[in-house]
């Protein structure tokens, strides 16, 4: 058992974090159910996160091999950590606040995910599946078989327990709508507002500080939003359409019609490609700094890798306790039913880490899917090596009226930057309402 | 120089590039504006039924049944047919009876379908909200593919005869000589990143390839190409949407579908629920985008339909587009002028399942230029003479 | 133990069927997406498009331009929500 919480005396005094972890003192103490077993929760975290607190790593199967699956993101990008939850299959459990009461299952699995014997698939098709081409060379007869076979096996959860009801929905009207209450997000609202513009701004997360929250070396001080913005947190933006963009809001519906759309929806984090990256225990960095911002530590014996802003922060949070190569690539993650170690290379040197968290801050990319979708043009940055929203100097994108800003158009940029960009952006927003520019 | 060229390579156009090789005539060139399964080929709910209101279409489409059922062993590539049947829901008295008539004709064509009533329509889904529905009907052998492999094995299956197929290359135009084609011309493609719909720009000049025999298999596209050759057709594009659940553990037999409203869904291979619904008005035109409505108009009338899957969520949106005709018929076979144009199109929303078949009689047509009972019934020139066809089970 | 290296978690696709697929001669990344199956599963390619599109970087030396249409919606939303949703007259 691995993973745990950490007391903020864990941790080296006057660190930000230890200042972070005495705030959140330990009020709100549940507990949920998982595969029948009680499990200490803090209310209001990452359900994901309390599962990794009291040690589960593996929470699902993935769907064709029935390789282990855990959390690997905790930002809703991945399926690692996809349960049942109260009777609804396939419920992202990093992206569900814990409650007292809350049964999680896990699904796709016989007979649970910590055992499943349905495992054997992946080890009688050791290099892949070529399921185009599976017992097509035999008679029809057994290729029909086959396809019963195949088909008993397919899917993720089963069938909701019961009808779900969801409350009524709204319509709103603004003049903009900011997505993503990060720093440049935050930036970009209050510029609009300043200007007189009705401004909407609506982030997934529980308050303002986009990656800024998930850095346990952050103070926590984000900010504030001008008064006038409209400011919605736990709203993700969904979907984006010519002249809607979809809001859900705890289990509700927005269609907010805005004249002007900013998309600061920041970078995404991945590990990377490498055998064995999809083992219970691999983290992207940030996820690891995520769950270590709500008190828990991922693993005992930690093998960091990369050099980014969250492996930076990890290591000087935790000192001595995490191994970290800053310079190094992931050869292979070692262990099948959760990481035991590492094969690691920098330089022409090849050496092997043990370890029961291999976190890694791999490669960046952007977080593009919703200016896309609203018509922006995204093409390849030979630059950053991943996609990203076309824009000029001021944050316009290809389509009228979608501007972009922060992370999601330079990559990751300082803090200072980032404000100055998304004010930048905002300004140029602004004058597009009233009809200048453009 | 090309002996054929097919343009459009959708399951239409490679179906019968395919039957052509395989009857000698190999030395076909079947091009593409876009990547394979770009058009409607690649977009669709993958149904492929019998039951239809007019003999024709029941007796061509037990043979195409027949195909997908080899389909695997035969092109060595699995296709996934399922055959679940499809449900067919009536929710007046004037579409019960319909149905009703359309069970008769189809049992006169040798199919076992069978109108259900309520008791029976729960047992066949459990989860059906039967109330308002007045009848059904119900075909066993009906199913559903997944259409991405049947596009891909068509495709390789040609090449292995001798075929080529030239992606990201759009027919520009023709050359034309004494009332014939004598060459298309060709200009390569890329896609433009300037919207979410899958469109094309120009990657290059456009030149020119000498041939024989031209077949217009475009889809929706296929009055704007036919027009390149002072070719009317009364075809119009009509936007059709379709979305994706998140995959689940099998529990939906057949492919439900509601004429009343449009509605169809079925559960895919991957037990994602698979599925669209009529939408009005649509925009103009081709148009390939998604957009909130659908969702909108899709999700109330699937839950109306299953209340247990209001809880489901939604993966996954796109949009093609349907072939229309005037009147629900394909427009099928060789047209005056130019005397070495054959027209494939107008396949309404179910062309994918009809060109298993198809692919065969158009092969045959284009190779040895005889005409058909079939042909004449669907050429171009029976709306200039008024002698329309008629189908009135079609969906969306 | 099978050391498969997971270009896209959610669908279970290994970087070996993606070479496979530029064997078979679907070379752009629509085409690879539809051949291998990737970026069609729970995460919808928020995960793995940049992987693939650095993958086929390497082995056509051109990365590709654009990714695949990024198709809504991010989440996966509820089809209860959706049907709670208001009329809109634009289309
Ligand atoms: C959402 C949806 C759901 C559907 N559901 C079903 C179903 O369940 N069952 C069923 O049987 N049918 C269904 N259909 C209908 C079916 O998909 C079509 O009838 C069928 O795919 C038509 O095939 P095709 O090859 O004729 O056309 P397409 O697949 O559209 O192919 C035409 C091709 O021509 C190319 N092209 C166009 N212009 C040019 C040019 N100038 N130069 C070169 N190439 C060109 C296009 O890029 C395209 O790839 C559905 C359609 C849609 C949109
Ligand atoms: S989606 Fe929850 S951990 Fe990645």
């Amino acid at each position: 058992m691995a993973p745990r919480r950490i007391l903020p005396t864990d941790l080296p005094p006057g660190s930000p974090l230890a200042r972070r972890l005495a705030a959140l003192g330990s009020s709100g103490r549940v507990t949920v159910e998982h595969d029948g077993a009680p499990v200490a929760a803090v209310e209001g975290e990452p359900l994901a996160v309390s599962l990794l607190a009291a040690g589960q790593l593996t929470l699902a199967r993935s769907v064709k091999y029935h390789r282990p699956r855990g959390a690997m993101c905790l930002r809703g990008d991945c399926d690692g950590c996809l349960v049942r939850v109260d009777g609804v299959p396939n419920v992202m459990s990093c992206q569900t606040p814990a409650r007292a009461g809350m049964v999680a299952q896990s699904q796709n699995a016989f007979p649970t995910a910590g055992i499943d014997v349905l495992r054997v698939t992946d080890w009688f098709f050791p290099r892949h599946l070529d399921h185009h081409h599976l017992l097509v060379k035999f008679g029809g007869a057994l290729n029909r078989t086959m396809q019963v076979f195949a088909r008993r096996m397919a899917g993720l959860g089963t069938l909701p327990d019961a009808i779900a009801t969801f409350p009524r929905s709204e319509i709103l009207d603004v003049d903009a709508l900011v997505v993503g209450a990060g720093t440049s997000g935050v930036a970009c609202a209050n510029a609009l507002a300043r200007g007189g513009a009705r401004v909407m701004l609506v982030d997934e997360r529980e308050g303002p500080g986009g990656m800024r929250r998930d850095d346990p070396l952050d103070d926590g001080a984000y900010p504030g939003c001008d008064p006038a913005v409209m400011v919605r947190y736990g709203s993700g933006a969904v979907a984006t359409y010519d002249d809607e963009t979809l809001v859900i809001h705890e289990g509700r519906g927005v269609t907010v019609r805005a004249r002007v759309r900013v998309f600061a929806t920041g970078a995404r984090e991945s590990v990377g490609v490498f055998p064995q990256s999809d083992v219970p225990g691999v983290f992207t960095a940030r996820a690891f700094a995520l769950a270590l911002c709500h008190g828990v530590l991922a693993g005992e014996r930690v093998a960091l890798v990369g050099d980014g802003l969250f492996a930076r922060s990890i290591a000087a949070t935790l000192g001595e306790r995490v191994t970290h190569s800053p310079g190094a690539a992931v050869v292979e993650a070692l262990g099948g039913r959760a990481v035991k170690g590492a094969t690691l290379r920098e330089g022409g040197r090849e050496w092997t880490v043990k370890c029961d968290a291999l976190v890694v801050d791999g490669e960046l990319g952007a977080a593009y899917e919703l200016a896309g979708q609203a018509g922006a043009s995204v093409l390849w940055s030979d630059g950053r090596q991943c996609f990203v929203p076309e824009s000029d100097a001021e944050g316009a994108t290809s389509r009228e009226g979608v501007y972009v800003a922060g992370s999601l158009r330079w990559g990751r940029i300082d803090h200072d930057a980032r404000a100055r960009d998304g004010a930048a952006v905002g300004a140029r927003a602004l004058r597009d309402l009233r009809g200048e520019g453009r | 120089m090309a002996r054929v060229v097919v343009i459009g390579a959708g399951i239409m156009g490679l179906a019968t590039a395919y039957n052509l090789a395989k009857r000698g005539v190999r030395d076909v060139l079947v091009v593409d504006r876009t990547y394979l399964c770009g058009g409607a080929s690649g977009r669709n709910g993958g149904g492929v039924r019998a039951q239809f209101s007019s003999e024709t279409n029941i007796r061509l489409m037990r043979e195409s049944i027949a195909i997908c059922r080899d389909f695997a062993t035969e092109m060595k590539i699995n296709v996934w047919f399922r055959q679940g049947g499809y449900l067919f829901l009536a929710r007046s008295a004037e579409r019960a009876r319909a149905l009703e008539e359309n069970v008769a004709l189809q049992n006169r064509c040798g199919l076992p379908t069978r109108m259900v009533d309520a008791a029976e329509m729960r047992k066949i889904v459990p989860e059906l909200a039967t109330e308002g529905v007045r009848a059904a009907s119900f075909n066993p052998g009906d199913g559903v593919v997944f259409p991405w492999p049947f596009v891909w094995g068509y495709a390789r299956a040609a090449e292995d005869l001798g075929v080529t197929i030239r992606p990201f290359t759009e027919v520009v135009g023709f050359e034309t000589s004494n009332g014939r084609i004598t060459g298309v011309r060709l200009r390569p493609t890329r896609l433009s990143p300037l919207d979410a719909s899958d469109e094309v720009l120009p990657a290059g000049d456009a030149t020119t390839e000498a041939c024989d025999e031209v077949v217009i298999c475009a889809g929706a596209w296929s009055p704007k190409v036919a027009a390149l050759l002072g070719v009317a057709l009364p075809n119009k594009p009509h936007r059709h949407e379709i979305c994706a659940t998140e995959p689940l553990k099998p529990w939906l037999g057949p492919l439900v579908a509601d004429l009343t409203d449009g509605l169809y869904f079925s559960q895919s291979m991957r037990g994602e629920i698979v599925g669209g619904v009529a939408v009005d008005p649509v925009p103009e035109g081709i148009n390939q985008q998604s957009s909130r409505r659908f969702l909108t108009t899709y999700s109330r009338a699937l839950v109306g339909a299953v209340p247990v899957l209001a809880g489901v969520r939604v993966l996954r949106q796109w949009a093609g587009c349907y072939d229309l005709t005037p009147d629900g018929g394909p427009i099928v076979g060789r047209v005056a002028d130019p005397t070495n144009l054959t027209l494939a199109c107008g396949f309404m929303g179910h062309g994918f399942m009809m060109a298993p078949v198809m692919g065969r009689l158009l092969a045959e047509h284009v190779d040895t230029g005889e005409t058909s009972e079939l042909f004449a019934r669907w050429s171009l020139d029976r709306f200039a003479r008024g002698d329309l066809v008629h189908e009135n089970m079609i969906i969306g | 133990m099978t050391a498969k290296a997971m270009l896209c978690r959610c669908e279970d696709v290994t970087l070996d069927e993606v070479m496979e697929a530029l064997e078979a001669g679907h070379q752009d990344i629509e085409s690879v997406k539809r051949y291998t199956g990737f970026g069609t599963g729970w995460c919808q390619g928020k995960q793995c498009v940049v992987a693939c599109a650095r993958v086929l970087a390497k082995a056509t030396g051109k990365a590709p331009q654009l990714p695949i249409t990024p198709r809504p919606p991010l989440h996966p939303v509820a089809l209860g929500v959706l049907a709670s949703l208001g009329d809109s007259e634009e289309g």
